[in-house]
């Protein structure tokens, strides 16, 4: 835990690019807040490894974004209720779902839809807020934390150690 | 493109998903140990256990060993558990959200079974019983002797017809006697008459000397006759009376007479002395097995309602089921060119094994949605050696329409042995079955909460035993003792938890006729003392009935005289004669003068 910590410290303060740790987040949005064994879940993991995005930051996030998702689970499932029942849907939902791999994707589960539903249409927002608010970090928040004696005491710490050591490796 | 896209992730993929695939391929089987504990604690509230999981990967099957479900009424027990169960599961189906097993085998059933150890219970069962009414045997059973009251007692009774009626007509006479005495005081006397009478001849006797004379008798005779009009009115309705005072004694002296019999009556349907002759034995020792067994029947079926039950009016499991899926989704299911149920067992397979026998379980098609493939669930039940003896077999068929669910199934059984059933055990009298082969075939129906059902058995080769303080009770147990064969018709009907019972049995005629003899000897006596006791009770009052009934003769017949006296003296045409005498001697005078 304090390694993977380390490592989305060491993401944000890397080199990687604001867009890059931003795309990692909202791409482990959709993951975190969807079911975990989705199909989607599957090619958004693939994009994540194929895509120059931050993996520390992309693992960092879905562990955040998972428990998120537990908290939000009944508004998602309420949000697909009403998508899939809905009565000028049912035929949009009657026909993808002769498609084998919309019964394979789970879309006519209400949670897995409602999630996602939530998770895509929030998708472009969290982009951009994410990579505001890394750069809000890079520029103002670092500077401003770095006074505080709580963080001097932590740059002190084992855990800031093994956070310099994994910057000097120059891990990803 | 390098720029953009790492193809090495590719392999960081790969090595993901291989490390997440083995991670649950190794912790599957505890993975579903852990879930199938805690979801059917969660529906039975209370512990279950499972000594472990297998599960194989190609065909997915998932075999389940030694299941143990604690009975939340009695934690000491289970109230299932079974030795292996295993399950052939289509992966495809799965993955697209159904559960579909191929086949289903579950071995080693045994309900009730004592615990290792005492199991946790989370909340009571939620499943209730429904409160069962029904009368007791006992009052079915005519007991006469106990029932028979003491004759003196009901004597005593003034509530008896027989004690009203009298205390009625004694009272009624004396208020029409006082009411006649009233006007009989009244009346001209005798005496009065005479009087009458006398002045009357005076006055026919008189001679008429002069007009005057004349008109002075006129005005006496006018006077005579307003008294004659006076006293008759008096005995005119001194005679209305008397006409209704006698109705009404003469109504009260039937009501007396009628008194006893209507007692009696009151009397034999209040002991059901009336209905000895059509006692229902069959019912009487037959009746509390049969809703003994139709409550076990109730007892597993509230148990598997919840299961089975329609979508249509939601119960509290089902909105705690709703509350669930608001957490964990649902699966939303659309029109299919081959549609599923969320879940569904082609085929099944169970052994039971229970101190009545083993019997095997086949199913097919168990669902609890049957609208998606329109094919019901058939149950076929069998078993060799019902309690050590004969074959029995049990068809049914269940389906589930959305708007109801039917069942509708039929059972037989041959030459099954039964050893000391008992058939009824109180006070006054035990009875039971001590050997018999019995066979049976019945038919059930299951639609929308109601039950029909028609069962018929033959008993051969019974002998009893039993034992009975009261003589009727011993009439009873010898005249079963004789009977070897006998056949038992069962119905069962109306709303599932509080049905009526219909059973009737040729037994009833040959119990109905044996100890009719000593019940009717018993009654026949009791009502003729009681005949007698209240016969004597109104003889009195008859007695002072003839009396009283002669005193009223008298006064009918003074007062008929009376009214034909007076009658007699009213027509009397004095004013007439004395008129015709004096024109007569005017004549004559003015005669004498005109020469």
């Amino acid at each position: 835990m304090l390694t993977l910590l380390a490592k989305l410290l060491k993401a944000l303060n890397s080199e990687s690019s604001p867009r890059q740790i931003a795309l990692a987040i909202a791409l482990a949005m959709i993951i975190g807040l969807t079911p975990t064994l989705s199909l989607h879940n599957l090619l958004v993991l693939l994009i994540a490894f194929v895509l120059r995005v931050n993996l520390s930051a992309f693992f960092a996030a879905v562990a955040a974004f998972s428990l998120l998702g537990l908290g939000l689970s009944a508004i998602f499932a309420s949000v697909g209720e009403s998508l899939l029942t809905h009565a000028n849907l049912s035929e949009f939902w009657q026909g993808l779902y002769q498609f084998e791999l919309l019964k394979l994707a789970h879309f006519h589960h209400t949670l897995t839809l409602g999630a996602f539903f939530c998770a895509l249409i929030s998708f472009i927002p969290m982009l951009f807020l994410s990579q505001y608010l890394v750069i809000r970090y890079r520029h103002h928040l670092k500077t401003f934390t770095e006074r505080f004696k709580i963080v001097q005491a932590l740059k002190a710490s084992k855990f800031y150690r093994l956070y310099l050591n994994l910057s000097n490796k120059g891990a990803v | 493109m390098a720029k953009y896209f790492r193809w090495q992730g590719l392999l960081g993929f790969v090595a993901t998903i291989t490390f997440i695939t083995a991670l649950l391929l190794i912790l599957a089987p505890s993975i579903a140990k852990v879930g199938l504990e805690k979801g059917i604690a969660w529906y039975s509230g209370a512990e279950v256990n499972i000594d472990d999981v297998e599960i194989n990967w190609s065909p997915l099957a998932l075999t389940i060993n030694h299941l143990q479900i604690t009975d939340n009424e009695n934690p000491s027990h289970n109230v299932i558990a079974f030795d292996q169960a295993s399950a052939g599961i289509d992966v495809a189906q799965y993955l697209f959200g159904h559960l579909l097993i191929e086949e289903l085998t579950i071995t080693g059933i045994r309900f009730d079974q004592e615990r290792d150890n005492v199991g946790d219970v989370y909340r009571d069962a939620n499943t209730s019983i429904a409160d069962e009414t029904v009368r007791s045997v006992e009052q079915q059973m005519p007991s006469i002797e106990s029932q028979l009251p003491e004759i003196k007692d009901i004597l005593n009774d003034s509530s008896l017809l027989t004690v009203k009626a009298s205390q009625q007509l004694e009272l009624t006479y004396q208020q029409e006697k006082q009411k006649l005495n009233l006007l009989k005081s009244q009346l001209p006397s005798k005496q009065a008459l005479q009087e009458y009478q006398a002045q009357v001849k005076q006055l026919s006797k008189s001679k008429v000397k002069s007009v005057d004379h004349f008109n002075r008798l006129k005005q006496e005779l006018e006077v005579l006759k307003k008294q004659f009009k006076r006293d008759r009115k008096l005995v005119k309705s001194a005679k209305l009376q008397l006409k209704e005072s006698k109705g009404n004694i003469t109504k009260a002296v039937n009501a007396v007479k009628s008194a006893p019999q209507q007692d009696w009556q009151q009397l034999k349907s209040k002991y059901q002395l009336d209905k000895v002759d059509n006692a229902d034995f069959a019912h009487i020792l037959f009746g509390e097995n049969a809703r003994q067994y139709y409550q076990q029947a109730e007892s597993i079926y509230l148990r598997i309602k919840p299961f089975i039950e329609s979508n249509n009016s939601e119960t509290t499991a089902e909105k705690e089921q709703r509350q669930q899926s608001l957490a964990t989704g649902r699966f939303v299911q659309f029109i299919d060119e081959n549609p599923l149920p969320p879940w569904l067992v082609k085929q099944a397979y169970f052994q039971l094994t229970l101190p009545q026998g083993s019997f095997e379980f086949q199913l097919s098609e168990l669902t609890n949605e049957h609208w998606h493939r329109n094919k019901p669930t058939l149950i076929t039940v069998n078993t060799a050696k019902l309690l050590s003896g004969g074959d029995a077999k049990l068809s049914a068929r269940v389906f589930n329409n959305i708007e109801n669910i039917t069942a509708q199934g039929d059972w037989q059984f041959m030459q099954v042995p039964v050893t000391d059933a008992k058939l009824r055990d109180t006070d006054s009298l035990s009875l039971a079955m001590a050997s018999a082969n019995v066979a049976g075939i019945g038919q059930f129906s299951f639609i929308d909460s109601k039950i029909e059902s028609a069962n018929e058995f033959n008993i051969s080769n019974a002998s009893y035993t039993g034992a009975s303080t009261s003589s009727i009770g011993r009439a009873l147990l010898a005249a079963i003792g004789d009977v070897e064969q006998f056949s038992l018709s069962v119905g069962v009907a109306g709303q599932i938890n509080s049905p009526s019972y219909r059973v009737k049995s040729d037994l009833d005629n040959v119990i109905s006729k044996a100890i009719a003899v000593q019940l009717q000897q018993k009654i026949a006596t009791f009502q003729r003392k009681l005949q007698s006791g209240l016969n004597q009770k109104i003889s009195q009052t008859l007695q002072m009935d003839k009396t009283e009934a002669a005193e009223f003769a008298d006064t009918e017949t003074l007062l008929n005289d009376t009214d034909k006296a007076l009658k007699k003296l009213m027509k009397s045409k004095i004013a007439d004669n004395k008129k015709k005498e004096l024109e007569d001697k005017l004549k004559k005078k003015l005669g004498k003068l005109f020469g």
